[in-house]
């Protein structure tokens, strides 16, 4: 079973990040995601790391810097175990993803591109970075992704060292919109 | 997929046994609680005494800028403490004893941060590692991982010894007596899990330096301080402490006392475990807001607790432990990865002068350099962890230590490697210059995520960051340091800054608009040898426009190499009051409402079910002009008291808390009079029994010091420390009536 998906989806432009702090304090308040949200945290001033982090209960969401790219992580903490972990993960980042893309208040505004993706674990003890660990979950992975994207649409490969968390970079032959993608996963 | 099913069976063997059996008995206590076996109050202690914090919001409630919203956790009434919801995310403190760690060490740190916490790991200023957000029953694993690495979280929090801290230099340092390292690893174990040191009313922090002068291992303000000192006797060279206790900051902050001028080495230890038995003999319990140990050396007088101490060493029963250490005290001595090399001609990469001039300094072993990262705020991601992990090994033979000014430390740098360890750093988005200077703010995490706190420290501190940053600062001014502490507990060490900033809040038409402190007259020199006072609160949002101002004044008008406080002492408060009074306007909230949120946080300060009715409306004039008088009736008393005149200033201070007082008070009596008995008498009936004027930590600690200085009478103010005291503690109790401000218009039955 696997628990603890995260996925980072990229932004295709630069954006004006602080100005999803106070739209973050929103979907807080309207309770847009309609999951517990607790707080947003503004780590603006990290290099290579998250920006702004929406913290839940059962999830976090980051406008994340990470390895130089701008984009979304969205990050499993609590969600219960589940064999469609990997799809249940994408569909809440693409959902994120989709509603950051309709913000009309920042300045600059995130839009997402989707012809390429990184899917982590964060479990080292069950999920090391090995090879070993992808031949165990390619089955689970390649299903969630053969529905995001269609069966021999994409590629994806193990990356990062063994001291990172698993990952996986998934690289698709198209880039649809975020709205496509997630119409396949809801 | 690992077959292995839990991290207590992976790292089966590689723990230690009795931290082992500590974290099994307190996954038991988890266990229990969640069934409903535990008491509340015994687990919020049990989890305390591991590290284990609450956070903000954990009490299920959080003011979303227009009302007070429920936080839905699934845990229904499981608590972790009194009102503290189960599911609600905390912080884990870990100790990193002396801020030193091990490359490994690190890594694992960035592990726990990725897989349990936010992506983030932050550096306190007293060289802990916590990580925030996370969630209570993850933590029994993620303590098995330190412990397999040899960090334990073992009384970071909780009424125990915390973090030893030292001089990150210590060993390498230029001016030091000798190096502290191996004293400071002695006493941190031997105090841990002690039984001498699990009776206490408060926490017990204690800190080693290397030398009297320099600022970096702040003893001044530790509940006990050992400096490094050497003495010939018989032409031998001995080794010791001067040794200082009763030294803090909080709300009211005190400078330790000389306890000893010479404390041989083999009497640290004893001495040290004396210490803490008659603190937790004679510590104050019940009153927490007065149970730290300076308060029992204030109340007995340093010779009497000299004596009571004295005794009860020559009681304790002989513990090799006490003198073992010192029969090698080269076990934690480095060494260096690589020869000495000189720097080469360059060229070098973009950014390297700058940041060799600020954040490089040669050691006493020649050829040899420590160098800093500057973290802003203390961040860092778990990829620059690995990073810094990765460069320590193979540039330095692996030592790092985590400073209090919320940095890391490489040392045992060759010169010549200097450039590429640059480039290395810049490239993980670490290479940031101007560690030590005015720009590397120092600040405690605030209402970010503490409970404490009232005002965004770590957004003003992140806002003067990148403001100081905009344009090239004058060297007199660059050498200055800020500290920013979110409210009064100061764990931003705010009152040893040169320019410090203390988070309140002050009510304006009728809404709260977050506020901060100038705090002035401090200096983190001599081990932090000298405390500032407030002179009067500024807009958030006007601070950075102070700090430009107080800088410029200091360039213009410094004279020779006098330092800010020397400078400020020179001209006087009055001058800087000057600027205070200039930017204490604060536009309405149709004008400018950007004024009443704080930095980094766009939601509206003001709380939501603040009464602005009819009442309030009316009792907001004759309010704000008493609480306005009091404020100004402090700032006098402090100029008092520059000017040498102690007694003055007591009662200046101590008719400030009246004028406030009679302010609050007249709201539901208009009769109160000019009678200070009258005053202290209805304060106490209206606002104080009936829980107006409360602190809902501290309860009725501000209400006391009003007390207490009534009952003292002419007694008030008979040295310089007592007027200086009061005056902090005026300071306080003002803006504990600018709270409880906002509650009179409803409130006061």
């Amino acid at each position: 079973m696997v628990q603890k998906v995260q996925v980072k989806l990229f932004s295709n432009a630069n954006a004006d990040v602080e100005g999803y702090v106070p739209v973050l304090h929103r979907w807080i308040r309207d309770n847009v995601l309609g999951e517990l949200v607790i707080d947003v945290v503004d780590y603006s001033h990290v290099a290579d790391g998250p920006e702004v982090v929406l913290i839940g209960h059962a999830s976090d969401y980051a406008i994340d810097r990470g390895g130089g790219k701008l984009g979304l992580l969205y990050s499993n903490k609590r969600e219960p175990e589940s064999d469609d972990a990997f799809t249940a993960a994408l569909a809440k980042a693409l959902r994120a993803a989709s509603l950051l893309e309709r913000e009309e208040g920042p300045k600059q505004k995130l839009a997402f591109r989707t012809d390429e993706l990184v899917l982590r674990v964060a479990d080292r003890l069950n999920a090391p970075n090995t090879d070993a660990t992808l031949t165990e979950l390619q089955p689970k992975l390649r299903a969630a992704l053969d529905r995001v994207y269609g069966a021999g649409t994409y590629e994806l490969a193990r990356v990062g060292t063994p001291k990172e968390l698993f990952g996986v970079l998934v690289r698709a032959k198209s880039s649809a919109s975020v709205g496509e993608l997630l119409a396949r996963v809801s | 997929m690992t077959a292995a099913s839990s991290w207590k069976r992976a790292l089966e063997g590689k723990i230690r046994e009795d931290w082992g059996r500590e974290i099994d008995i307190y996954e038991t206590q988890i266990e229990l609680r969640k069934k409903g076996k535990v008491e509340e109050r015994l687990f919020a202690e049990t989890r305390l005494r591991r590290g284990v914090y609450g956070q903000r919001y954990d009490n299920g409630q959080r003011h979303d800028g227009e009302k007070t919203q429920t936080l839905s956790f699934p845990c229904n009434d499981l608590t972790k403490g009194p009102i503290t919801v189960w599911d609600a995310p905390g912080m884990q403190r870990i100790k990193l004893p002396m801020g030193a760690m091990s490359a490994l060490q690190l890594e694992v740190l960035s592990e726990l941060a990725e897989e349990y916490s936010d992506q983030i790991l932050h550096i306190t200023t007293r060289q802990d590692i916590q990580l925030h957000f996370v969630h209570i029953e993850d933590t029994p694993d993620l303590m098995r991982r330190l412990a397999a690495v040899g960090i334990t979280s073992r009384e970071a929090c909780g009424n125990s010894v915390r973090n030893v801290t030292a001089c990150p230099y210590a060993g390498v340092c230029n001016t030091e007596s000798f190096d502290v390292m191996p004293y400071a690893d002695a006493i941190t174990f031997f105090l841990l899990g002690h039984d001498d040191t699990q009776d206490f009313g408060r926490k017990f922090k204690i800190a080693f330096s290397g030398c009297k002068d320099e600022p970096c291992g702040l003893t001044n303000f530790h509940d006990a301080g050992a400096i490094a000192k050497t003495r010939v006797v018989d032409g031998k060279v001995q080794r010791g402490f001067e040794f200082y206790v009763g030294g803090g900051l909080g709300s009211v902050p005190q400078m330790a006392q000389l306890f000893d001028e010479f404390l041989p080495e083999e009497e640290l230890l004893p001495i040290s475990q004396a210490i803490c038995r008659v603190f937790g003999r004679l510590g104050e319990k019940d009153n927490r807001a007065r149970a730290r140990i300076k308060f029992l050396v204030k109340k007995l007088g340093i010779a009497e607790f000299k004596r009571i101490t004295l005794e009860e060493r020559a009681k304790l029963r002989p513990d090799p432990r006490w003198t073992s250490f010192l029969s090698d005290l080269h076990r934690l001595d480095e060494r260096p990865l690589k020869a000495a090399q000189p720097l080469g001609p360059g060229p070098f990469p973009a950014g390297f002068e700058a940041w060799r001039k600020s954040n490089v300094r040669p050691q006493r072993q020649a050829g040899y350099f420590t160098a800093a990262i500057t973290l802003p705020l203390g961040d860092f991601t778990p990829n620059q962890g690995r990073t810094i992990a990765d460069i320590a090994r193979r540039y330095t033979g692996d030592t790092l230590r985590a400073t209090v000014d919320q940095n890391i430390l490489f040392r045992w740098v060759s010169e010549a490697d200097l450039p590429l360890l640059f480039a290395e750093l810049k490239s993980a988005g670490l290479g940031e210059s101007g560690s030590d200077t005015i720009t590397d703010v120092t600040s405690c995490p605030g209402t970010d995520t503490c409970k404490l706190g009232i005002s965004s420290s770590r957004g003003l501190a992140g806002e003067l960051r990148r403001h100081l940053k905009q344009a090239p600062l004058a060297a007199e001014a660059e050498a200055l340091h800020i500290k920013c502490s979110g409210c009064f507990n100061s764990c931003g060490q705010h009152h040893v800054a040169d320019l410090g900033f203390l988070g309140v809040s002050r009510n304006v038409g009728g809404r709260r608009v977050p506020h901060f402190q100038l705090v002035v007259g401090g200096e983190l020199a001599g081990n932090a040898r000298s405390y500032g006072l407030a002179i009067g609160a500024i807009p958030s949002k006007r601070v950075p426009e102070a700090v430009d101002r107080l800088t410029q004044l200091f360039v213009k008008g410094r004279q020779g190499e006098e330092t800010f406080l020397q400078f400020v002492t020179r001209v006087g408060k009055k001058e800087i009051r000057k600027i205070v009074d200039e930017l204490q306007n604060v536009p309405s909230y149709d004008q400018d409402p950007s004024y009443y949120s704080d930095w980094g946080d766009p939601r509206e300060y003001t709380i939501g079910d603040l009464g602005v009715g009819e009442c309030a409306g009316e009792v907001v004039p004759f309010t704000q002009f008493g609480l306005a008088a009091s404020e100004r009736e402090v700032f006098e008393a402090q100029v008092l008291l520059d000017d040498g005149k102690p007694q003055e200033a007591a009662e200046r201070a101590y008719s400030a808390m009246l004028q406030a007082a009679r302010a609050l008070a007249r709201e539901k009596n208009q009769n109160v009079g000019d009678d200070p008995a009258e005053i202290v008498n209805e304060f106490k009936t209206h606002l104080v029994d009936t829980k107006v004027f409360w602190d809902p930590f501290a309860g009725a600690k501000f209400a006391q010091y009003l007390f207490r200085a009534h009952s003292e009478g002419s007694n008030r103010g008979q040295s310089n420390e007592s007027a200086h005291q009061l005056i902090e503690e005026a300071q306080l109790f003002v803006d504990a009536a600018h709270q409880a401000y906002t509650r009179v218009g409803t409130a006061v039955p």
